[in-house]
């Protein structure tokens, strides 16, 4: 009787675990994939080489906020800590390439690396002298940081003009707003390389075990507050960099861009993107960046926009700041995983698995997961 | 020489005298059982022996080292390992994450080759994903390796967050109570691998428990707390017959303890 169960068991086996290692997709299965992945490819790298200039200045625009996206994911996603003046940190690192740049002489590739090494000291600074404190005290120290930045900071005249503004002018070799374009790309896959490896290596685990239950971390030789401070200098200096390829995409920083308005953008869009999703998180940047372009192209939406009744009008620039709250209650209420958690079958598919509609990730989103 | 060692701690939260004058010492490939009523602060003590609370009174001496004020990671990277009550693992992540990230001292690189991911890193995480293949396959969890926490019963739980412990590669485990979520059968084996580890890790180890039959069976020496005071200590079958210890903890006829 033994021998038949088995029997039977070793028969069973395969069955137990069939999508994870035995599914093969078919010839044509292959080929719908390679089709969408080469439409994405297309989209991305070929659609803009046919657009004009003032529309790729806003892809680049997007791939930039992208940047500043996976700059929260960090903070928000993967250590669960606020920061609602991330306006300071990317406006800070827009204005140190602008000024390394425009007064000091630098070439852009130090105004890059510079801006991306200030927005780490800074996050250094502020984080070394806060992060004892977690939670709503320490969104609450980000929050008047990106005050403070605004206040003074920004109106130092000769890091700003004083309130004038600050030139940026695009690279030698990428003057044209479609090579800018690419070359935004190119940081774009530095930064999710990095976010990549970083999350596959000792550093990504210790965050997460301490995001999730600091004591436990503890317990595995973690030093918490070292980590913590780790993923916020991470954070700083992915902003830095962002806030540079900002102002060089301009061409110009003026100083009243980095309001508090932006910092809620930031955060907003972050988690309608998804958080710890690479691709969500990038596609909710995009899409929030994009959105006065895709409001401006879309005119039904902008008659809804122009119905709805405020003391100013309602430009489409505004409309990250309507819409992005009513998104971001539909992401906590129906998908708190965002739009992460709305491709991850799309993603698996792609990936070569299943087209499988209840594919979870394996470090589910939870409302509670940001604790502020 | 005692390996670990709590001379004369005390901790008061506010009104309570969560431990009064407790010491408590643990020699070189001993088990420990520490075991009294709920709420007698067994927890507390073990919580300032790693280093989750600082004494208002004593010191905690690791190898002859006062650790009073060292934090829970620094004991930790000393040898210090312990399980929760609770189950202490990352439970949004797989036993092989949990497992991975309790190496986080043995990962022999720096953060930045981390996130940059040279040659060497992919060297020693491959080593490291070895090490918990061999040390799950120990605990006779290794098919269980790329699940999820989140999903597993609370029994295999505990034996996930042994083996998670063990990956730190400790000197001496402090154990919170290792069996609970267990039936008898299962508290057995417990009994058997806690042996098999002392044996084959050359551990010393420590353990809050409340099922006698197991104190009785693994432990070399055994100390009852009682509203946070060392009521007594001995070898396992003397306490577990001391009267203080029957009329506080085992109740009050010796008769029915199994």
């Amino acid at each position: 009787m033994a021998a038949t169960v088995e029997t039977h068991a070793d028969e069973m086996a395969p069955d137990d675990h069939p999508a994870k290692a035995r599914f093969r997709p078919s010839a044509a299965g292959l080929v719908g994939r390679g089709i969408v992945w080469a439409a994405i490819a297309w989209l991305v790298l070929v659609f803009p080489l046919g657009r004009p200039g003032f529309e790729v200045q806003r892809f680049s625009q997007a791939v930039a906020y992208a940047i500043v996206a996976l700059s929260l994911n960090v903070l928000l996603g993967y250590v669960g800590q606020i920061s609602l003046g991330h306006q300071a940190f990317v406006g800070i690192g827009a204005f140190a390439s602008a000024y390394l740049v425009t007064v000091q002489g630098q070439s852009f590739w130090v105004g890059v690396v510079g801006a991306a090494a200030i927005g780490g000291a800074q996050a250094l600074v502020l984080g070394g002298v806060s992060l004892r404190i977690r939670g709503l005290y320490f969104a609450l120290v980000t929050l008047s940081y990106g005050l403070v930045a605004e206040q003074n900071i920004f109106q130092i005249q000769e890091l700003t003009g004083g309130g004038q503004g600050q030139a940026a002018p695009k690279p030698s070799g990428f003057e044209t707003d479609w090579r800018y374009y690419y070359l935004c790309l190119a940081f774009l896959a530095l930064v999710l390389w990095i976010d990549s490896r970083m999350m596959k290596s000792k550093g990504g685990r210790a965050l997460l075990a301490l995001r999730e239950n600091p004591r436990v971390a503890a317990t595995f030789g973690i030093n918490v507050r070292l980590f913590t401070l780790f993923a916020f200098v991470v954070s700083g200096a992915f902003a830095g960099l962002g806030g540079a390829l900002i102002a060089h995409n301009n061409t110009f920083v003026s100083p009243e861009v980095w309001s508090f308005n932006l910092a809620l953008v930031f955060v907003i869009m972050t988690v309608v993107g998804g958080l710890r999703s690479r691709p969500g998180v990038v596609l909710g940047g995009a899409f929030f960046a994009l959105m006065p372009y895709l409001v401006d192209k879309l005119g039904w939406l902008e008659r809804a926009l122009a119905a709805i009744p405020a003391p100013n009008d309602l430009t489409p620039e505004l409309a990250p700041l309507v819409l992005g709250p009513i998104l971001l209650l539909l992401t906590l209420i129906a998908t708190p995983g965002g739009i992460g958690q709305q491709i991850r079958p799309l993603q698996g598919w792609l990936l070569g698995g299943r087209f499988d509609p209840h594919a979870q990730g394996p470090k589910e989103v939870q409302i509670t997961d940001v604790r502020a | 020489m005692s390996v670990l060692e709590a001379q004369h701690v005390s901790i008061r939260f506010g009104g309570v005298q969560a431990n009064r004058d407790v010491s408590v010492k643990v020699h070189e490939h001993e088990i420990v059982g520490v075991i009294g009523p709920n709420g007698a602060g067994k927890t507390t003590l073990f919580n300032m022996i790693t280093g989750f609370y600082e004494p208002d009174a004593g010191r905690v001496v690791y190898r002859g080292r006062d650790v009073t004020a060292c934090g829970v990671h620094e004991r930790a990277a000393m040898g210090l390992g312990r399980t929760f009550q609770n189950v202490g693992l990352v439970k949004g992540a797989t036993v092989r994450d949990n497992m991975l990230t309790a190496q986080h001292l043995k990962a022999g690189y720096s953060l930045v080759s981390g996130m940059l991911g040279t040659p060497t890193v992919a060297t020693i995480e491959r080593a490291m994903s070895a090490r918990c293949d061999a040390l799950a396959g120990a605990l006779g969890l290794g098919d269980l390796l790329d699940t999820q926490v989140a999903g597993l019963p609370y029994g295999t739980l505990k034996r996930v967050e042994i083996a998670t412990v063990l990956a730190t590669d400790p000197d001496v485990l402090l154990l919170d109570e290792p069996s609970s979520g267990m039936g008898p059968e299962e508290a057995h084996q417990l009994g058997d691998t806690l042996l098999g580890l002392r044996r084959d890790f050359g551990l010393s180890i420590a353990m809050i428990e409340h099922h006698v039959p197991l104190v009785v069976r693994v432990c070399d020496y055994v100390y009852c707390l009682d509203f946070g005071q060392l009521l007594a200590e001995g070898l396992p079958h003397e306490v577990r017959n001391h009267p203080q210890v029957v009329a506080a903890y085992l109740g009050e006829d010796p008769e029915v303890v199994p």
